[in-house]
């Protein structure tokens, strides 16, 4: 027994030297940390990715299912920045909403042109056929609400109506594409209230 | 199949003391988890019916939105309508939105008409930590997990030769798991397919 509390410890110490030496790992592969203002990042947001950047706000959500994403704003701008959970990285916790924090992490760029959407429909129509010959094979006669109705009649149509409005937005922006920026978090940190 | 068993019991290693050994002290180290991912599973399922992580209290309050809303006005707010619970932080959704972040709940007033919405959360105790643990909290755990589940495969085969004779897996034991097997299975007929 005393053998199995003693390989049990040594398990539990070797997880947490790994934890440790990772997150040292982290610190000494640091290069320049920028700091970025919250109500600055949509600007600064293009000329930083891929870089790791500082930002203190506060987090107004946390994905309740998995702690894998949250959301910070700010008194002085109204639009939520996506923070993404870190490879290896414990789940935000929920209680973290209203919390000031200091986030350090990668600034990533999910970039939608017209390659991006072409794929998408792709994918959908691709989906919708599979649906449709799903349905032919296990349904012998026609029945109102089948698959193949379903797929016909679009259970897609969400999602192609979002590839219409993007179209829609990538033409009124001047541009070939749209950039949604979010931060991938390495660590952060609480920061406490001065005064209660 | 009753030859079988009676070739492998002849056999000088004594494979049923072995998986008795197996099943047991797995079932003795796994009893921890199998709790955790059944009432997890369990407060999860049930989620359309209850928070499984919160107790959630709401009050509606009508606030007076004619003054500057600042970190002290809104403290102060807090203090008048005896709120339990401390100031963390606010902000704007939008124009005609405030929102208060307090240590447990929050607060969101209209601030065109002062209806305000008061949330106070307390976490539901047990419930909350195991499901936390439920949504593979970090990778370590996901490792742990696979392992439990692993080692739930090795319990659930093991168990099926715990016992000789009519009530073993030959007999009895046979029925009830072909049993257990196929009400899934109807379930997939049903629905699924």
């Amino acid at each position: 027994m005393k053998k199995i509390f003693l390989l049990l410890i040594v398990i539990v110490f070797a997880f947490a030297c790994n934890n440790t030496k990772t997150n040292e790992n982290n610190q000494s592969s640091e290069e320049v940390i920028i700091k970025v203002e919250h109500a600055n990042f949509e600007e600064a947001a293009i000329n930083l990715v891929n870089k790791r950047i500082e930002m203190t706000a506060m987090i107004s959500h946390v994905c309740e299912h998995g702690g894998k994403k949250m959301f910070l704003v700010s008194e002085e701008k109204e639009e939520s920045i996506k923070v993404v959970l870190g490879e290896n990285m414990a789940a935000f916790k929920t209680d973290l909403v209203g919390n000031t924090v200091k986030v350090i992490g990668i600034v990533d760029e999910l970039r939608i042109d017209e390659a991006y959407l072409v794929e998408w429909e792709n994918e959908i129509e691709a989906e919708i056929e599979k649906e449709k010959t799903e349905a032919k094979s296990n349904v012998s006669g026609h029945t109102p609400g089948s698959k193949d109705e379903q797929a016909d009649l679009g259970d897609h149509k969400d999602a192609k109506d979002s590839i219409a409005d993007f179209r829609k937005q990538i033409a009124e922006s001047g541009t070939d594409h749209l950039s949604f920026f979010s931060i991938i978090c390495e660590k952060y940190e609480v920061i406490k209230p001065t005064d209660n | 199949m009753d030859g079988v068993f009676l070739i492998l019991d002849r056999m000088q290693f004594n494979w049923r003391k072995w998986n008795r050994v197996i099943h047991r002290d797995l079932g003795y180290f796994f009893f921890g988890m199998v709790v955790i991912y059944c009432l997890s599973g369990i407060a999860i399922n049930h989620r359309a019916d209850w928070n499984p992580n919160y107790i959630i209290t709401t009050w509606e309050l009508q606030i007076d939105t004619n003054q500057d809303f600042n970190k002290e006005t809104i403290k102060s707010i807090i203090e008048d309508y005896d709120i339990d619970s401390k100031y963390l932080n606010h902000y704007k959704p939008s124009a005609d939105e405030l929102k208060v972040f307090l240590k447990d709940g929050s607060l969101s007033v209209n601030m065109n008409t002062g209806y305000a919405w008061l949330e106070l959360s307390k976490k539901r105790p047990i419930f909350k930590a195991m499901n936390y643990l439920h949504y593979n909290p970090v990778v370590y755990w996901t490792w742990y997990s696979d392992i439990f589940s692993g080692a739930l495969i090795i319990i659930a085969l093991s168990g099926l030769f715990i016992i000789k004779g009519k009530k073993g897996i030959t007999r009895r034991g046979a029925w009830l798991t072909v049993f257990g097997i196929v009400l899934p299975l109807i379930f997939l007929i049903l629905f699924y397919y």
